[in-house]
C-alpha cells in the first residue's frame, strides 16, 4: 500500500544565508513589494480554506448541425466537392457507388434511370420505395411514384444526403427503402459558371449559371442543355432546363425564398434486344419504336422564420405541372405493327411544413411537429380509353430528439397519413361503383432509434421504423391495367449499425431486416380481368423479407491519395403470398451483392485524378418471378477521370476534365425483362467504352 | 562595527538600490499594485478567452454550468484544475477544465480560484434551415 503523502511543515524563511541582516532583508522586501513582477517567487501551497470566487465565465454558441454520427440511420452526404470530382453525368450515376443504393437503367438513355435502396429495386416497373426530395420538395411523381431524373441537373446540386431505411415517420409516402435529399446550390456573394462538354454518341451538354446578392436579396438562375444520340439506335435524348430563384434574407428572423423552373425533355426509347447479350449489337434499336416528350414546370416557396416563443417555422408550399406525350409502334418491322399513343397530365400542389423548438429540460429536448397537405390530379388517355384520378393526402407527424447523456441519444416519432383516392375508369371494375372508384387509406408510421457515441469519432446505433407507400396512380388508374383496390405497401424494419469518422478513416456498417407487408408487385402470371390482351396485373404480395448488409469505407492515406470502398448484400425473398406460387423466390433485378472501389489522387500543378471499379452481381430479369428465365450476368466496369484546375486570376478558375467510362469495354446488359406478351426474354445492353471531355469557367467573388 | 552602524549601512545600501531601481524604471512608485479582486477578474477574463463550446455539445443541445477550481502556478498557468460542481455533462466539465488549462499569463493569486463556467446555446433561427433527410433539422 502506498502511504499517503504527508504535508511538509512550512519552512521558516532563513535570511541569514544571504549574509544580510534579517531586518535589512525585510526592508528590501518591503521596498521591492510594489514590483509587479514577482512571478519568480516560489509560491507556498494554497491553503484549502482560501478560495476566491470569481465571476461567471459565459460561453454562448448557436446550436450546431447534427453530427451524422448521432443519427440512428445509415446516412452519407455527398458534398459539392465530391460531385465536382465524380465525373458523373447525372445524379443516378453519382449514386451508383453508394452502399445500400442500387441504380439501374431500364432503357440505357437518361430517361430510364431507377434508383432504389434496400432491395426494393425491381426495375422501375412498380413504383418507387425511395423518396427523393429537392430542397424539401417531393419530386416522386404521382403517376409512377418515381422521380423523373431527367429533370434534375447535376450542375444544380450542392450536396446530397442519402438515408437508407424507412423515413415515413417524417416524410410519409414512398419512404420505405430510403430518402435521398438533394440540396441545390445557394450561398451569398456573386458566382457564375459557364461549362460545356462533348462526348461519344454525339453527346454535348452546356450549362450557364449565375448568382448574386443585392443587400438582403439573393438572386440565382441556371440553364442547362443536354443532347445525345445515345449508345443505341433510336435512343436520342434532348433536355433543356431553366431554373431560378430569389431569397430574401431577414437576418435573425429567417429567410423567405421562391424557386421555379421549367424543363422539357424529348426521349426516344430503344426497345429490348432478343439476341444474347455480350454480342455487339448495341447499334440496333430493337423491334419497337417509341418516343415521347415531357414538360415540367414547378414553383416552390421556402419560408424559414423565427416565430415568437423561439419556435422555428419551415414551410414549403409547392406546385408542379407536367405534361407528356408518347407514341409507340410495337413490332413495326413485323407483319402486325401495333401503334399505341399515350398522353398524360399531372398537377400536384400542396404544402409541407414543420415547427421546431428546443426545450431546456433536465435533458436537451428538440421537438418537431409538422404536416403535409398534398393534392395530385392525374389524367391519362390512350387508344383504349381515358382514366382520371385525384388523390388528397393529409399527413401529420411529431418527432423528438433527446440527449439522455453525453454519449446517448434517443430519437422517436410517429406520423399519420390519410389518403383519399377518387378516380374514373374507362371500364367497370367490381370494387368500384360503375366506373367511379373511391378508396380511403390511412397509415401510422412510428420510428425510434438510439445512438451510443462510444468515442469522439465512433458510434453504434439501433433503429426501428415503419414505412409505407400508397399505390401510385399508374398502378391504381394507369393505362397498363388499373387495380385501384391495391392496398398500401407497409414495412417494419430493424437496423443495427456502427460508424467511424476519424481524421483519416471513415467507415460504416449497417445490418437491416425489413418485413414488408403487401409489397406491390406486377404479377405476370395473374389474369387481368379488364384486359385479356395484356396479361398480368399489379398485386399485393403478402410478405417479402428484405435483409442485408451495407459497408462503406474511405481512407485518406496521405495528402495526395485517398481510397474508398463500398459493398452491399441484399436479399429480398417472398415469404408468403396468397397463391403460394412465389414463396421462397427472390425478387428480380436487385443483385445479391454489389460493390465499388475507388482511388482519388491529388496531383501537383492543379491536376487531380480518380479511378473506380463497379461490381454488380448476377440477378433475375424483370417479371421472372419463378427464376426460370435467363439471368442478367454479373459485370465489372472501370471508370477514370483526370481534371485540371487553374486559377486564372483571383476568383476566376478554369477547369478542364476528361472522363473515360467502361474502360475495359465490358459487354453486359444492365437491365432485362420477360415480355408479358410473348414470354420472350429481352435485354438492354449497356454502353460500351466511351470518352467525354469538358471545360468549365468558374467565377466566384 | 557596531550593530547600529551595520544597520545604517544596510539601510543606506537598500535605499541606494531602491533609488537605482526607480531610475532604471524597474519600480513604478506611481502605479498601485492590482488588488486581489482585480487579479481575480483578470483570471476570469483569461479563462473566458480560452473557453470553447464543445462541438459535440453544440450538436446535441447540451447546456449547463460547470464550477471549476484551480490555483495559479508561478508560471502564470492554472494548476490542479478540478471540477467541484458538475454541469451534468462530462463534455462541458472537461471543456471548462480545458479552458482553465489553456489560459495563459494568469496573474498571481494566493489560494484557490473557483469559477463557474456557463455553456449556453443561443436560440436563433439560422439562415437556410432545411429539414434533413435524416429527420432532423440541419443548417446549410
Amino acid at each position: 500500500m502506498i502511504p499517503a503523502p504527508v504535508a511538509q511543515p512550512a519552512r521558516k524563511v532563513c535570511a541569514r544565508a544571504s549574509g544580510l541582516p534579517s531586518r535589512s532583508a525585510f526592508l528590501l522586501l518591503a521596498l521591492a513589494a510594489p514590483l509587479p513582477a514577482f512571478a519568480a517567487d516560489p509560491q507556498p501551497p494554497a491553503p484549502a480554506r482560501l478560495v476566491r470566487e470569481a465571476g461567471e465565465v459565459s460561453v454562448v454558441a448557436t446550436r450546431a448541425e447534427r453530427n451524422l454520427l448521432d443519427v440512428p440511420a445509415n446516412v452519407t452526404v455527398i458534398d459539392r466537392a465530391a460531385v465536382a470530382r465524380s465525373g458523373a453525368e447525372n445524379v443516378p450515376e453519382l449514386l451508383r457507388k453508394e452502399a445500400g443504393v442500387f441504380t439501374t437503367n431500364t432503357t440505357t438513355n437518361p430517361e430510364g434511370y431507377s434508383v432504389e435502396a434496400r432491395g426494393f429495386q425491381n426495375g422501375g416497373g412498380n413504383g418507387c420505395r425511395t423518396l427523393v426530395l429537392v430542397d424539401g420538395r417531393r419530386v416522386n411523381e404521382a403517376d409512377t411514384g418515381c422521380p423523373d431524373w431527367t429533370f434534375i441537373s447535376l450542375d444544380d446540386v450542392d450536396r446530397i444526403e442519402v438515408v437508407r431505411g424507412p423515413g415515413s415517420a417524417v416524410y410519409g409516402d414512398n419512404a420505405i427503402g430510403g430518402v435521398i435529399h438533394i440540396f441545390t446550390r445557394r450561398g451569398e456573394g456573386t458566382r457564375a459558371t459557364l461549362a460545356a462538354s462533348v462526348g461519344e454518341y454525339d453527346s454535348e451538354a452546356g450549362e450557364a449559371s449565375a448568382a448574386t446578392s443585392f443587400g438582403a436579396l439573393r438572386l440565382r438562375a441556371a440553364t442547362t442543355y443536354q443532347d445525345t444520340a445515345g449508345f443505341r439506335q433510336r435512343s436520342d435524348f434532348n433536355a433543356k432546363r431553366v431554373r431560378g430563384g430569389v431569397d430574401l434574407d431577414l437576418g435573425e428572423r429567417g429567410v423567405i425564398g421562391l424557386t421555379g423552373g421549367y424543363a422539357t425533355t424529348e426521349r426516344s426509347r430503344p426497345s429490348a434486344l432478343f439476341a444474347p447479350y455480350g454480342t455487339r449489337d448495341g447499334e440496333r434499336g430493337g423491334r419497337d419504336l417509341s418516343a415521347g416528350i415531357e414538360r415540367e414546370r414547378f414553383a416552390q416557396g421556402e419560408l424559414n422564420l423565427a416565430l415568437p416563443g423561439e419556435i422555428a417555422l419551415l414551410a414549403t408550399p409547392f406546385y408542379r405541372r407536367s405534361r407528356s406525350e408518347s407514341d409507340s409502334l410495337f413490332g413495326f418491322a413485323g407483319p402486325f405493327p401495333f401503334p399505341f399513343h399515350t398522353e398524360d397530365e399531372q398537377d400536384s400542389s400542396g404544402i409541407d411544413f414543420q415547427l421546431s423548438h428546443d426545450f431546456d429540460l433536465a435533458f436537451p429536448l428538440r421537438v418537431i411537429i409538422g404536416g403535409e397537405a398534398r393534392k395530385d390530379d392525374y389524367e391519362v388517355a390512350t387508344d383504349f380509353g381515358a382514366n382520371e384520378a385525384e388523390r388528397r393526402v393529409l399527413g401529420a407527424f411529431v418527432h423528438a430528439e433527446v440527449t439522455l447523456a453525453d454519449d446517448w441519444l434517443l430519437s422517436a416519432g410517429v406520423r399519420y397519413d390519410d389518403s383519399d383516392l377518387d378516380g374514373v375508369l374507362s371500364a367497370p371494375l367490381a370494387e368500384c361503383a360503375g366506373l367511379r372508384c373511391d378508396f380511403d387509406d390511412a397509415e401510422w408510421s412510428p420510428r425510434a432509434g438510439v445512438t451510443w457515441r462510444f468515442a469522439d469519432a465512433g458510434s453504434l446505433y439501433f433503429a426501428f421504423g415503419e414505412g409505407f407507400r400508397f399505390p401510385n396512380l399508374n398502378e391504381a388508374f394507369g393505362a397498363y391495367g388499373f387495380a385501384p383496390a391495391l392496398k398500401p405497401e407497409t414495412s417494419r424494419s430493424y437496423e443495427l449499425g456502427a460508424k467511424w469518422a476519424g481524421e483519416a478513416w471513415r467507415a460504416s456498417v449497417a445490418f437491416y431486416q425489413a418485413r414488408v407487408r403487401d409489397e406491390i408487385f406486377f404479377n405476370p402470371l395473374a389474369a387481368n380481368p379488364l384486359n385479356p390482351f395484356f396479361p398480368g396485373i399489379n398485386d399485393n404480395v403478402d410478405h417479402v423479407r428484405h435483409r442485408g448488409v451495407e459497408l462503406n469505407a474511405s481512407h485518406e492515406i496521405n495528402s495526395w491519395l485517398a481510397l474508398s470502398a463500398s459493398f452491399t448484400l441484399d436479399d429480398a425473398t417472398v415469404r408468403d403470398d396468397a397463391v403460394g406460387a412465389f414463396v421462397g423466390e427472390r425478387l428480380p433485378i436487385t443483385p445479391k451483392s454489389r460493390g465499388a472501389l475507388g482511388a482519388q489522387l491529388t496531383l501537383p500543378l492543379g491536376f487531380d485524378a480518380s479511378i473506380d471499379a463497379l461490381f454488380v452481381g448476377e440477378r433475375r430479369i424483370a417479371n421472372d418471378v419463378t427464376g426460370n428465365a435467363a439471368r442478367l450476368q454479373r459485370y465489372v466496369t472501370f471508370g477514370a477521370r483526370v481534371g485540371w484546375r487553374h486559377e486564372i486570376a483571383a476568383g476566376l478558375a478554369l477547369v478542364i476534365e476528361a472522363v473515360g467510362r467502361n474502360l475495359s469495354n465490358e459487354h453486359y446488359a444492365e437491365w432485362g425483362g420477360l415480355s408479358t406478351f410473348t414470354n420472350e426474354v429481352g435485354f438492354f445492353p449497356a454502353p460500351e467504352r466511351s470518352f467525354a471531355g469538358g471545360v468549365r469557367l468558374e467565377i466566384e467573388r | 562595527m557596531t550593530r547600529a552602524a551595520r544597520m545604517l549601512a544596510a539601510t543606506v545600501l537598500a535605499l541606494a538600490t531602491a533609488v537605482e531601481a526607480v531610475r532604471a524604471g524597474e519600480i513604478d512608485l506611481v502605479a498601485a499594485p492590482p488588488s486581489a479582486e482585480a487579479r481575480l477578474e483578470q483570471v476570469r477574463e483569461r479563462v473566458q478567452a480560452a473557453a470553447v463550446y464543445p462541438a459535440a455539445a453544440r450538436e446535441r443541445g447540451i447546456q449547463g454550468v460547470a464550477r471549476i477550481q484551480f490555483r495559479v502556478d508561478p508560471a502564470g498557468r492554472a494548476a490542479e484544475v478540478m471540477t467541484v460542481e458538475s454541469s451534468g455533462s462530462q463534455l462541458l466539465d472537461a471543456a471548462a477544465e480545458q479552458a482553465a488549462e489553456d489560459a495563459r499569463e494568469l496573474p498571481q493569486l494566493y489560494g484557490w480560484v473557483r469559477i463557474p463556467v456557463r455553456f449556453e446555446l443561443a436560440r436563433r433561427v439560422s439562415a437556410q434551415l432545411f429539414r434533413s433527410a435524416s429527420g432532423a433539422v440541419t443548417r446549410r
